[in-house]
């Protein structure tokens, strides 16, 4: 039987593949967290009114299930690998860009329950996007859960139906490539994030910061007096006393 | 045609497909398909709606537990074999027999000698005194329906195993029942509760045929034939190295660790024989939405195999079952979904490998450093590509 091999695979040309290959930096062959994580039960968490409940979201071909956010943030002083393994130990997770997205937009709306089901006030609400988002002393950041690499994000999904979370590779795609240090509005990034968190080329112009994905670097949302920055330009091994971390669970 | 069912099973280039498009895609591929359902769900009124298709060309069988062999034979007219002497008189009856396709209801109920049978007609034969006979012409397809209950996939079953040998495609017809609208308009019509075996359509025997033949001489597309190879031989792999089918009984039992969440202990490796379904379910539905469309349209060969997969995985025993209740409610399609999105995400991922891989097997000279990039679950790329490479030298000799 004769196999004629394409010139097409998946709609992309093969020709240059070879080189595109051949002259990328040599990788881990497996994800350090490639292996699934089984994620405990949260009801039996007892500060369960800690937590702010993120509901299930559907964003193209990703999702997440209903999620419990720590308001206070955790953890700090620690680099973003630690960070992982700390959470891991836990049972926890780090928020994806997507997800943090999303709990700004919660936040914002001013109408969310904690980890009990009770709903929350506006003011409580307020306090923490605030916390978050606010430019301001002293210096906050957290980490995010996005790596990237060679025009790829790595990041964890939740799989809600056998709990458990595992490493995912996926391109890049639709979002600004560029730093803006001059801004892009918070709100609209809020709006037109793409599948991955990040904002879109179409993100009107604001006062958060953005840092654009770099190679080897991570992602966190830092903000101080001066300033509020998306950073996806950060040092995997940054530990400060500033940077934490808010955990995620996936609700029962 | 009576039934009725726009509950949409899939969509492709953005064309819905519904059951009656994967009745339809049987037909085309000519694949056997199983409808379980409860009574009323519609299944024996489709497979008549396929018969209609076919004019006297078909053979409507009822299932019955004190159905013999014997009166299988007179239902399709093959009562004389019995007195038949030798192989050319047995042909000759044989040779007589035109049904492109074998419709059988309540299947379940059927004594495992007639099943047997049964299941012989459907792929195109009689068997007699260990002897197959042709029969249909060259195109012969059997359509089944039946409520099995929900431990007929397991191996201790007989009926199981026969069925995921001989039915290619399994569908759970209560799964995607009609919508409210759908029996509105059903309900309107008549008032009539028996299944309508009044024929009133055309014979379109040889249409189907001949659409059935232009689809087995398409050559498969690359892309296909990767991912059946990923369902075959990359979900046989196991992250200790071990294999899947090696394992047996062991699986999914000696799956550990974090493992153990993930979809190695999930689901099995295709079959040769399913992975060849696979293909040609997908081929087929391709070709249906290309129908629809009226015009050529770009399919999403991932897209089109993965819903593929899903309908000749189903219920074909690859999957784990305690998992499935415990993880999935019990729900096979869930499950399935679960599967397929993380074999998008595997694909994904190696797709640019892929494509490097394959400019290696133009290029006629095997590349290490580029058959390395595949590990893991992908580890049967460095064989097929190292093959490939070869088979391209090898012409360019010639």
């Amino acid at each position: 039987m004769k196999i004629e091999i394409p010139d097409r695979f998946l709609g992309k040309p093969i020709k240059g593949a070879m080189d595109k290959i051949l002259k990328e930096v040599p990788k881990r062959e497996k994800s350090k967290n490639a292996s699934p994580i089984v994620a405990p039960s949260s009801s039996n968490l007892t500060d369960a009114d800690k937590y702010i409940l993120l509901p299930s979201m559907q964003h193209g071909n990703y999702s997440y299930p209903d999620t419990l956010v720590s308001m206070e943030k955790n953890h700090f002083n620690k680099d973003w690998n630690k960070t992982h393994e700390v959470l891991k130990k836990e049972g926890a997770y780090m928020l994806t860009i997507r997800q943090f997205a999303d709990f700004l937009s919660l936040l914002k709306s001013g109408k969310a329950f904690d980890g009990t089901g009770k709903q929350l006030n506006k003011g409580k609400l307020e306090n923490v996007l605030q916390e978050i988002t606010e430019v301001r002393d002293p210096w906050r950041s957290e980490w995010l859960d996005a790596k990237f690499e060679d025009g790829n994000i790595l990041y964890h999904k939740f799989d809600g139906s056998t709990k458990t979370l595992v490493e995912v590779k996926e391109p890049l795609y639709n979002y600004i490539k560029t730093d803006k240090e001059s801004g892009i509005s918070l709100s609209d990034w809020l709006k037109k994030a793409n599948v991955h968190g990040l904002p879109t080329p179409k993100t009107n112009n604001g006062s958060l910061c953005y840092y654009a994905p770099v190679n080897g670097k991570v992602a966190g949302f830092y903000v101080g007096s001066g300033r509020a920055l998306l950073y996806c330009v950060s040092s995997p091994a940054n530990a400060v006393s500033s940077l934490g971390v808010r955990v995620a669970r996936a609700k029962n | 045609m009576i039934y009725k069912n726009s509950t949409e099973l899939m969509q492709l280039a953005g064309y819905p497909v519904y059951m009656s498009d994967i009745a339809d895609a049987c037909l085309l591929g000519r694949l056997n398909l199983f409808m379980i359902g409860d009574t009323g769900s519609g299944k024996t009124q489709l497979a008549r709606d396929m018969m209609d298709k076919f004019g006297d060309k078909t053979v409507y069988i009822l299932g019955r537990n004190d159905m013999d062999t014997r009166e299988l034979f007179q239902q399709i007219n093959l009562e004389k074999l019995k007195t038949a002497k030798t192989s050319a008189e047995i042909k000759e009856l044989t040779d007589k027999i035109n049904y492109h396709l074998v419709v059988v209801d309540e299947l379940p109920n059927c004594v495992p000698s007639v099943r047997g049978q049964l299941f012989n007609l459907f792929d195109g034969f009689v068997e007699v005194n260990g002897k197959a006979y042709p029969i249909g012409r060259g195109y012969s397809i059997g359509v089944a329906a039946g409520n099995l209950g929900q431990k007929f996939t397991e191996s201790s079953n007989d009926l199981g195993r026969a069925l995921k040998d001989r039915m290619h495609v399994i569908i759970d017809s209560d799964y995607f029942s009609p919508k409210p609208s759908d029996t509105l308009e059903i309900l309107a019509e008549n008032t009539n509760p028996r299944v309508n075996f009044q024929s009133d359509g055309l014979d379109q025997s040889e249409e189907i045929i001949n659409k059935h033949n232009e689809l087995v001489k398409q050559s498969t597309p690359f892309e296909k034939l990767v991912l059946a190879n990923y369902l075959v031989h990359g979900l046989d792999y196991c992250n200790n190295g071990m294999s899947k089918r090696k394992l047996k009984d062991q699986w999914p039992a000696a799956i550990t660790s974090h493992a153990k969440g993930s979809d190695e202990a999930l689901v099995l490796p295709l079959s040769t024989r399913a992975a060849k379904s696979t293909i040609r379910l997908s081929q087929a539905l391709d070709s249906i939405v290309q129908g629809k469309a009226g015009k050529p349209v770009d399919i999403n060969l991932l897209e089109s195999m993965m819903q593929a997969y899903k309908f000749v995985a189903a219920y074909s025993g690859v999957l784990n079952d305690a998992s499935v209740d415990a993880n999935y409610s019990g729900d096979k399609y869930k499950t399935l979904d679960a599967v397929i999105q993380t074999t998008q995400a595997q694909v994904q991922q190696q797709e640019d490998n892929i494509r490097a891989g394959l400019e290696m097997v133009k290029s006629r000279k095997v590349n290490q450093k580029i058959l390395d990039r595949f590990t893991g679950r992908w580890t049967f790329m460095r064989d097929i590509l190292t093959y490939l490479a070869q088979q391209e030298g090898a012409k360019n000799e010639n």
